[in-house]
């Protein structure tokens, strides 16, 4: 019985980093369309640069996140303006591949970074610390993760459906030209939710710095896990993506438990599941 | 007239280029790097044919590393000659495209891309995991082929290559030429037209699959030995898909110029810069997308 709560528990847990990766790829695949293959880079940046902050500033992960995120956000809005914008209207393959050529590029800049250091791990003082009750450990960073995530699923629903901005973003993905006429400037719109959802990447970079390790090769497996929660959870909808990653997170953990050398399935398994479910059900598996 | 003269002294001077090398210093160094071009400019051809239909696919690394696996484990395991391994996986790839094709056809661009990639995923932790049949990471060392001739091997790639360009240049100058652009541009009305679009995307998918599968087979008795971590490889498909959109979408001429110029300047940087070198794939790509949508042939279609 313990062994199965502790399953159900790292598994929970294990959502919360799905979510908090898939957030912002949600936010600009699902709500504006934007298709950005280079979402993980974002976060790998974010990784590397909160890894950064705390080795050579000795600036702790918590305290380097926002300024992580403006940075990355920022360099979200650099990378809109620069060269998505010119593409929006062209084919989406077209997206598909120029945010493939960003991701190539940003990996191999943090290849020419890191150079021969192959992994990167930070130590902050509370990265192992866990809680154990009734002999079910609970890991502190982890459940940190786990309600950071579900603290920005919520207000990313909020601004969503309350806010101006959120119903513009709405707006433009649902008719963009409908959006121009109702006096929505659209590519402000695109800009703003492009620079969060990357902003969003780095933040969840960060966050992952602190239970995980960092190599420049990180990204590109977390933008695929994220485009596959996604279509899972449908386009566009973020309370899907909960449920989605908490099924995905608990299969794992029961693979990892239950099967002998089952970690080594978890990936194939991942994308089998993804499979089925764009095969049977490509507009995902839960209700908006 | 002046187009065809220029591309039968291309394909001749590709033909004669071994006689060349035999006469140069580093024969075999320039005889190992014009195979990789000819082998990747058959990826990048496998790959361009079937977007002609409106799929971009990610399933060149699966497809590249099942024809690796099949042909390596027939002759190794089971003792089989080259020749019959790879027809062997050739069949199961072919069967294997057919099933996926099927299934995934109907799905469009993201989710298109993203099945294909899952597809190529799955083969390759199955390759990890059942460790009994391949050897898991350790990968399978087998035979090489011509007892490792190179002039022999890269003769066999040319005749490779030019039947596949046969191939590419038989669907740009016949009935498929319209119907894949009709299929790419509008489906509903290609279909509308009398157009049967599930089965030619899936004939296309499944000869494009054929290719990319053999090439693989090429690679596993080339090197002599594989393992998965190499042969499905993503930036496989990658590199494929880059030199298609940096040369020329959408043709012949274009994948070849695009794999040789990229081929070559990847073999230069990977020499002189090393690690990192790849970010020159990743400006190529942006650059390319932004400003020269046709490709390069596209400047020189101008003039």
């Amino acid at each position: 019985m313990n062994t199965f709560i502790q399953v159900l528990v790292n598994g929970i847990l294990q959502s919360g980093t799905y979510m908090i990766t898939t957030l912002g790829l949600a936010l600009a695949v699902g709500v504006v369309g934007i298709l950005n293959l280079a979402h993980g880079e974002f976060l790998m940046v974010g990784a590397f640069l909160s890894i950064i902050f705390y080795t050579v500033f000795g600036i702790d992960p918590l305290i380097s996140i926002l300024i992580v995120s403006l940075l990355i956000l920022l360099l979200g809005i650099g990378t809109y303006k620069i060269s998505l914008k010119k593409v929006l209207d062209s084919a989406e393959v077209n997206q598909l591949l120029l945010t493939f050529g960003i991701s190539i590029i940003l990996q191999n800049i943090a290849v020419l970074y890191s150079g021969s250091k192959e992994v990167m791990v930070i130590n902050p003082p509370y990265r192992d610390l866990s809680w154990n009750i009734e002999g079910i450990g609970i890991s502190f960073s982890k459940t940190l993760v786990f309600i950071i995530a579900l603290i920005l699923v919520i207000t990313l629903f909020y601004i969503l459906n309350n806010t101006k901005v959120g119903k513009s973003m709405r707006a433009v993905e649902q008719n963009r030209y409908g959006a121009y006429i109702v006096g929505i400037n659209a590519d402000r719109i695109f800009k703003i939710a492009f620079g969060v959802s990357v902003g969003l990447a780095g933040l969840a970079g960060v966050m992952l710095s602190i239970i995980l390790y960092a190599t420049p090769f990180i990204g590109f497996n977390y933008t695929l896990k994220a485009f596959a929660i996604i279509m899972m959870a449908g386009m566009g909808n973020l309370r899907g993506i909960l449920w989605s990653s908490l099924i995905l997170g608990i299969i794992e953990s029961a693979l990892g438990t239950y099967v002998p050398g089952g970690t080594g399935w978890s990936e194939g398994i991942f994308f089998f599941i993804i499979l089925i479910i764009l095969l049977v059900k490509p507009e995902g598996i839960f209700k908006k | 007239m002046k187009k065809k003269i220029l591309s039968y002294l291309g394909i001749f001077i590709v033909a004669i280029f071994p006689l060349i090398a035999y006469f140069m210093p580093g024969t075999k160094y320039f005889l190992q790097v014009s195979i990789d071009i000819l082998m990747y400019t058959i990826l990048a051809l496998s790959w361009d044919m079937l977007v002609r239909t409106g799929q971009a696919s990610f399933a060149i690394p699966g497809f590249y590393g099942l024809g690796a696996y099949v042909a390596a484990i027939f002759t190794k395991t089971l003792g089989f000659p080259i020749i019959f391994s790879i027809i062997i996986a050739l069949l199961i790839s072919s069967i294997v495209a057919w099933l996926l094709g099927y299934l995934t056809l109907r799905l469009k661009g993201m989710y298109f891309a993203i099945a294909t990639l899952a597809f190529s995923l799955i083969l390759m932790t199955l390759v990890i995991q059942l460790k009994d049949i391949t050897h898991g990471s350790e990968g399978i060392s087998t035979i090489t082929m011509f007892a490792g001739n190179k002039y022999m091997i890269y003769y066999l790639i040319f005749i490779t290559f030019v039947i596949v360009i046969g191939i590419s240049e038989y669907i740009q100058r016949s009935k498929y030429w319209y119907s894949f652009t009709a299929i790419r541009t509008n489906e509903q009305v290609a279909k509308v037209m009398g157009i049967n679009t599930v089965r030619q995307k899936v004939v296309m998918f499944v000869i494009s699959a054929m290719i990319a599968s053999l090439i693989g087979t090429y690679e596993t008795f080339i090197a002599g030995f594989i393992e998965p971590h190499s042969v499905f490889n993503l930036s496989i498909g990658v590199m494929a898909l880059a030199m298609v959109i940096f040369g020329g979408i959408y043709s012949t001429i274009g994948p070849i110029v695009g794999a040789v110029i990229l081929k070559i300047i990847d073999e230069i940087l990977s020499t002189t810069i090393g690690l990192g070198y790849m970010i020159v794939y990743g400006l190529i790509i942006v650059i390319t997308i932004l400003y020269l949508p046709k490709g390069v042939l596209g400047i020189w279609q101008k003039k």
